[in-house]
């Protein structure tokens, strides 16, 4: 499918297996340590992994205030495909719009290939915000991988 | 975290509008909208501050009136107004401005579809008056 303006694509190859990838996807601890971008912190995130279950997140902001998301996981093929739902809470602490995530690792050599897709965007200035959100997130990802 | 790394510089002017969305808020900003006089009083000062004197200036209406939209507009957040000069300038907040825009975003390809068939459309007339005049000949 080809990209458009309310779709973000992301392709990345971490040089770690599969199975690290997934679990740093998956599993909550390890998300916090990367799931959010430089100078961002997420003190809260929590999921229940399975087709239906929710998950949701606290994202502290270099400033300090808070803004919490959430959403539901749809898809879970370990250890090769994730989807759920993804939305920042309002003002109200409702959820605002919402926009899907698919993630697929395949394996390449040893090394692991994330294809990232995000879509449904409102906006072309939510999308290029994310953009850059993830980009970092995933910076601090291969950075957590190499560790490993 | 004060001194810490400022982040990324799109992803924080984006989230620094996500509340901005929220239904309450939209609601304010279209009410706000829907009156030509706030209109214009947004138009003038998208051109600078003015004081209120000076926005009620180009209406046949009382000062009163005017007040009265501009607490609609302050309430929408889309003015402020200052304390510090005794003339109290009125000030364009433009942010419930950008999760209204947003808003009608999400329908742009809706309306750019529609140019689309109209291009069609009119392709196909075109064609059909040439197939015409051939024939005529």
């Amino acid at each position: 499918m080809a990209e458009n303006e309310n779709e973000l694509v992301i392709t990345r190859v971490f040089d770690a297996p599969r199975a690290l990838v997934w679990k740093a996807w998956t599993d909550a601890e390890e998300l916090k340590q990367w799931s959010a971008p430089k100078g961002f912190t997420l003190p809260v995130n929590e999921g229940d992994l399975r087709p239906g279950g929710k998950w949701r997140s606290c994202m502290r902001k270099p400033d300090g205030t808070e803004l919490w998301l959430g959403g539901v996981y749809r898809e879970i093929v370990e250890p090769e495909r994730l989807v759920f739902t993804h939305a920042w809470d309002d003002e109200n602490g409702k959820p605002g719009p919402e926009t899907v995530v698919t993630v697929i690792f395949s394996e390449r050599g040893g090394k692991t290939e994330m294809n990232f897709r995000q879509a449904g965007f409102a906006s072309a200035d939510s999308r290029d915000g994310h953009a850059e959100g993830w980009g970092e997130c995933f910076d601090r990802l291969e950075e957590l991988l190499a560790k490993e | 975290m004060p001194g810490a790394a400022k982040g990324p510089l799109y992803f924080t002017i984006w989230l620094n509008t996500i509340h901005l969305m929220s239904p309450e808020r939209l609601n304010a900003t279209f009410a706000a909208l829907a009156d030509p006089t706030r209109r214009a009083i947004l138009s003038r000062l998208a051109r600078g501050d003015a004081s209120v004197t000076d926005l009620a200036e180009p209406f046949d209406v009382s000062l009163a009136a005017i007040s009265k939209h501009l607490k609609v507009l302050q309430r929408a957040g889309l003015i402020t107004q200052g304390r510090e000069a005794q003339w109290r300038p009125c000030r364009l907040a433009p942010a419930p401005l950008k999760g209204a825009a947003d808003w009608i975003e999400h329908y742009r390809r809706y309306w750019e579809e529609s140019f689309d068939q109209l291009d069609d459309y009119l392709h196909n007339v075109q064609s059909k008056e040439k197939e015409r005049g051939r024939k005529r000949k």
